[in-house]
């Protein structure tokens, strides 16, 4: 069975002469357990793509499933849900809490999710932050804000990882590590990755290549031979 | 609430934590003035109850002449339990009127303060306010009528628990009447007041009274004593809630300018929430959480503080009665109540300025915000005119309307708290205008003697003695069953001032009398069995009557006899009538004595008036700094901007100045109607049948309360100026995506 199944997916913004259509009639398959890469410029509707698939926003028409369920159909309580136990979330602007601390941040995911502090500072270890776990984000750099966003979203082992841009904001050091540990984390726990970006190369890493143009998919490949994310260079 | 949510809520408080303080001592201020006066008015009917079960207030009293047999007839009656005879007789000792009453027992026993009751003929028990009047102690020596009595116990009485001597004196000055308890051989005679005990109604009481020959029927409810206990308790209960609800509503106003204001800064964060899987119930609370927190704590420090003042409050009110034991009391679940409320009204201003907010997906709300569409405001369709403004007053124009709830705060602020000053003042104005309007405007005599009931052709003796006099016969009549006063005066009457050619077809009315029989000039009013015509309506303020003439009372009162019993009289050495009321027997009451103590009375109200300014100082402060500040950081940016682009400070300052003064233009009108309409309710619950409170307010409290709030501006605005000054520009350029 395929993780996402897109009929017809369609997103407007706006209305009248300010009408953006976002989303053209998307149809789509998404296996479960690859390393996706949606990939398209600026304003391809990539990032609102991400935003349905995580029941972050509602199309204006057209149904989404998620493992044959019919997500599209969900009311608020069970988007929240969905979104609570399913998706992780990965920001290009990380958007951690700035009153809580790296493990605070983590924690506040793990608490909702019913599980334990304990999983909280396993996430944090596994993208290497433990020492920095009492800093505020304001203490944090840019790279380990993201480390942090990271864990937030792996803490509470969600099924898929969504990640807008999460190299967006970052150096091109930092930014391989980035790719290092979300790559680590869907080889080592199986976690489907659904990740956006402009970058060609990033691509590379990835099973699957959608390619996004004008609100509309354009090509769906595979990667026979996926790089290693220290192998990019951009 | 989760652990983390929790300290996320406590972590998102420091944010805007001069706003929550200021939300804090607003609670803090309201709770106190509340509960403060509700604590009393809950003490009071409380200690006042007891004292009058427990000291067994006669439902009923008797007056006229009586003897043994007419108790036992009283007793005998139906629904009557108890009945005694005593003598009550006033004593004049130069200014100083003391009342003698014989004790009767079980029924208006004094409560013994020190001592024991009187168990001789020289002995007696005082009243305590007149004895701590005069310094008088047990022990110690009193003189009446001649006699020296020893004063065995200091006591307070459940007929005594306000001052005064009838229904139409004014109430009296501790050191001008007192009230002495003696043996039933004090005094040799017939008793004229038989008090009882019963459940009966006052037509029962009525119809025991006239089986008796009774002049006089008054049940416990209808005695001044209890009239007046029941009006204060209304009054202090009605003040209790007028500025509280004041209070309210500007929390209400500044928490859902906050919350808005927190939620546009924070709608990023939120979608981040609602991403991690946080629900709208929990992010709702989140935010509800920070103001209930803050509310809770307000409120608890304005119980403290109510406990701590109650007691000067009821210091200042024992001017006016007095009950033993009346001290702060711990009303728990009045505490509770005001608690629980202040934190509905933080959650529910909260719920009304965040509900909308946070239903968006958490997409949208992640999304930058789209700005407002910029609108003309109504002053720029008048291009003649706009165009001739200065680019600075152009920027205050449309600052001001910019953010309309903001501004609404402020102006509310300044609107509410010029309100109360103005009330505060004008309530001080009111007893001022009413005490002269009285005494130097209605009233024109300089002494009121109530004589025995005298045929018109014979003339009093003491009549000689004034250079002029009026006679008038003041009797009570029937108006849906209450007794009023009705005064029948002779067409020559100038010792009131009242409009005397009327009398003759009719009857004159008081306008408080007429609002509540609803009755105009020229309607008809039905008094005891006879419809009468209404022909004036006038202002007065105390003792209020109705007036008619010696012809016309005759349409009311069928076999009227012409007789009089009240002498108003001036043009004479009022020292003289402690001599002359002695060998006449005759009581009297002189309009300075009566000046005096309402002076007196109006004095003690002094600690509630200041109390009441400061609550309004507090209150605008609190308001136009939070909300001030609120706006200052919203437009951090903006003024930083400004600074890049080279407008000093004073140019900064002087479109807020302006923006300032618009809102004091708006707001200080506002204010000034408010309160007076907040006086006009008050007046409403301080008027009743035995004085009316006439509202007004001068024009310098006016002036006051406008340069107050222009004052409390300048203060907020000064302090603006030094956040302005501290504004980083290169560091505030920096974080501009917020």
């Amino acid at each position: 069975m395929n993780l996402y199944t897109l009929q017809s997916l369609s997103k407007d913004y706006g209305e009248g002469d300010s009408l953006v259509r976002a989303l053209r009639n998307v149809n789509l398959e998404i296996p479960s357990g690859k390393f996706v890469v949606i990939l398209g410029a600026s304003g391809s509707g990539k990032s609102t793509l991400l935003n349905m698939l995580g029941c972050m926003d509602n199309p204006t028409s057209g149904r989404i499933f998620f493992e044959g369920t019919d997500i599209t159909s969900y009311n608020k309580r069970q988007m929240t849900q969905f979104r609570k136990t399913t998706i992780g979330f990965v920001f290009q602007s990380y958007n951690l809490l700035p009153d809580l601390s790296a493990i605070e941040n983590v924690e506040i995911s793990t608490e909702m999710a019913g599980l334990s502090r304990k999983d909280a500072e396993y996430a944090l270890a596994l993208v290497g932050l433990s020492e920095r776990a009492g800093h505020f984000p304001g203490q944090l750099s840019g790279g380990e804000q993201q480390r942090v966003s990271i864990a937030r979203a792996i803490a509470k082992r969600p099924r898929v990882l969504l990640c807008d841009e999460p190299t967006g904001a970052l150096d091109f050091e930092t930014g391989i590590k980035i790719l290092e540990v979300i790559k680590q984390i869907h080889m080592e726990q199986g976690t489907s990755v659904l990740l956006v970006t402009h970058s060609q190369e990033i691509a590379k890493i990835a099973d699957i290549v959608i390619r996004m143009r004008s609100g509309e998919i354009i090509s769906v490949t595979g990667n026979a031979e996926p790089v290693e994310p220290c192998e990019v260079v951009w | 609430m989760e652990r983390m949510t929790f300290r996320l809520m406590f972590r998102k408080m420091r944010h805007h934590l001069p706003q929550l303080i200021g939300i804090g001592l607003l609670v803090m201020v309201g709770t106190a003035f509340f509960v403060t006066l509700y604590t009393i008015y809950l003490s009071y009917d409380r200690r006042a109850n007891e004292l009058f079960i427990n000291q067994c207030y006669a439902d009923v009293t008797f007056y006229g002449s009586f003897d043994e047999y007419d108790v036992a007839a009283v007793e005998s009656s139906e629904g009557i339990t108890l009945a005694r005879g005593r003598i009550v007789h006033d004593f004049r000792n130069g200014d100083i009127i003391l009342r003698a009453v014989s004790l009767t027992d079980e029924i208006n026993i004094p409560y013994i303060h020190e001592g024991t009751l009187p168990s001789a003929s020289n002995e007696c028990a005082l009243l305590k306010k007149h004895a701590q009047a005069h310094g008088t102690g047990v022990g110690d020596t009193i003189v009446l009528q001649g006699k020296s009595l020893r004063v065995t116990a200091i006591v307070a009485s459940p007929e005594y628990v306000y001052m005064v001597q009838n229904e139409r004196a004014m109430m009296a000055r501790p050191d001008r009447f007192g009230v002495v308890f003696v043996t039933n051989d004090f005094f040799n005679g017939t008793y004229n007041e038989i008090a009882a005990l019963g459940e009966i109604t006052k037509d029962e009481a009525e119809i025991i009274g006239e089986s008796i020959g009774a002049a006089r029927t008054v049940t416990q409810d209808n005695q001044v004593n209890k009239v007046l206990f029941r009006e204060d308790l209304k009054q202090i209960r009605t003040f209790s809630y007028i500025f509280p609800l004041v209070f309210a509503f500007l929390i209400v106003m500044v928490i859902y300018v906050m919350i808005k204001r927190t939620l546009a800064l924070e709608r990023r964060q939120i979608g981040v929430c609602k991403a991690l899987g946080m629900t709208e119930g929990r992010l709702l609370l989140l935010y509800i959480a920070q103001t209930a927190v803050v509310a809770l704590l307000g409120a608890v420090f304005g119980c403290v503080a109510a406990a701590l003042l109650c007691d000067t409050i009821i210091g200042f009110f024992s001017v006016m009665f007095e009950v033993p034991g009346l001290a702060y009391e711990f009303y728990p679940v009045l505490c509770g109540c005001v608690i629980l409320a202040f934190m509905a009204l933080s959650a529910v201003s909260v719920l009304i300025g965040a509900r909308k907010v946070l239903s968006p997906m958490p997409a949208e709300l992640m999304r930058p915000r789209m700005p407002s569409g910029g609108k003309q405001i109504l002053l720029e369709k008048a291009a003649f005119l706009w165009k001739r403004l200065s680019f600075n007053t152009r920027y205050a124009l449309k600052s001001a309307l910019r953010n309309k709830g903001r501004f609404f705060a402020v102006l509310l602020g300044m609107c509410g708290s010029c309100a109360l000053l103005t009330f505060a003042l004008g309530f001080f104005n009111s007893a001022e205008y009413t005490q002269t309007a009285y005494f130097d405007g209605f009233a024109n005599y300089d002494v009121m003697m109530e004589i025995s009931p005298m045929p018109m052709e014979m003339a009093h003796p003491v009549e000689e003695k004034f250079d002029v006099i009026n006679r008038a016969l003041m009797i009570p009549v029937k108006i849906d069953g209450d007794e009023y006063p009705l005064l029948v005066v002779e067409e020559n009457f100038d010792m009131q001032r009242i409009d005397t050619s009327r009398i003759r077809d009719g009857v004159l009315i008081p306008r408080h009398y007429a609002r509540k029989w609803n009755v105009e000039a020229g309607d008809t009013l039905r008094i005891n069995d006879a419809d009468v015509t209404v022909t004036a309506v006038f202002e007065q303020n105390f003792g209020l009557s109705i007036y008619t003439g010696y012809d016309y009372v005759k349409e009311i009162i069928r076999d009227f006899v012409p007789v009089y019993n009240v002498i108003f009289a001036r043009g004479a050495d009022i020292s003289e009538l402690k001599d002359l009321s002695l060998r006449y027997s005759f009581s009297y009451s002189t309009l300075p004595d009566d000046k005096n103590s309402f002076a007196s009375l109006m004095e003690s109200l002094n600690t509630l008036i200041w109390f009441m300014l400061a609550c309004a100082v507090i209150l605008g402060l609190t308001v136009l700094y939070a909300v001030g500040l609120m706006n200052l950081s919203s437009r951090e940016y903006e003024y930083m901007f400004m600074g890049v682009m080279g407008y000093s400070l004073k140019n900064i300052m002087n479109a807020h100045i302006k923006e300032t003064l618009i809102q004091l233009v708006i707001a200080i009108p506002f204010g000034f109607a408010l309160g007076y309409g907040i006086l006009n309710v008050v007046k409403t619950a301080f008027s009743s049948d035995n004085f009316v409170l006439s509202a007004a307010i001068y024009n310098e409290s006016y002036a006051y309360a406008g340069i107050a709030v222009i004052l409390m501006s300048a203060l907020v605005a000064v302090v603006s100026g030094f956040y302005v000054n501290r504004l980083n520009i290169v560091e505030g350029l920096k974080v501009i995506n917020e």
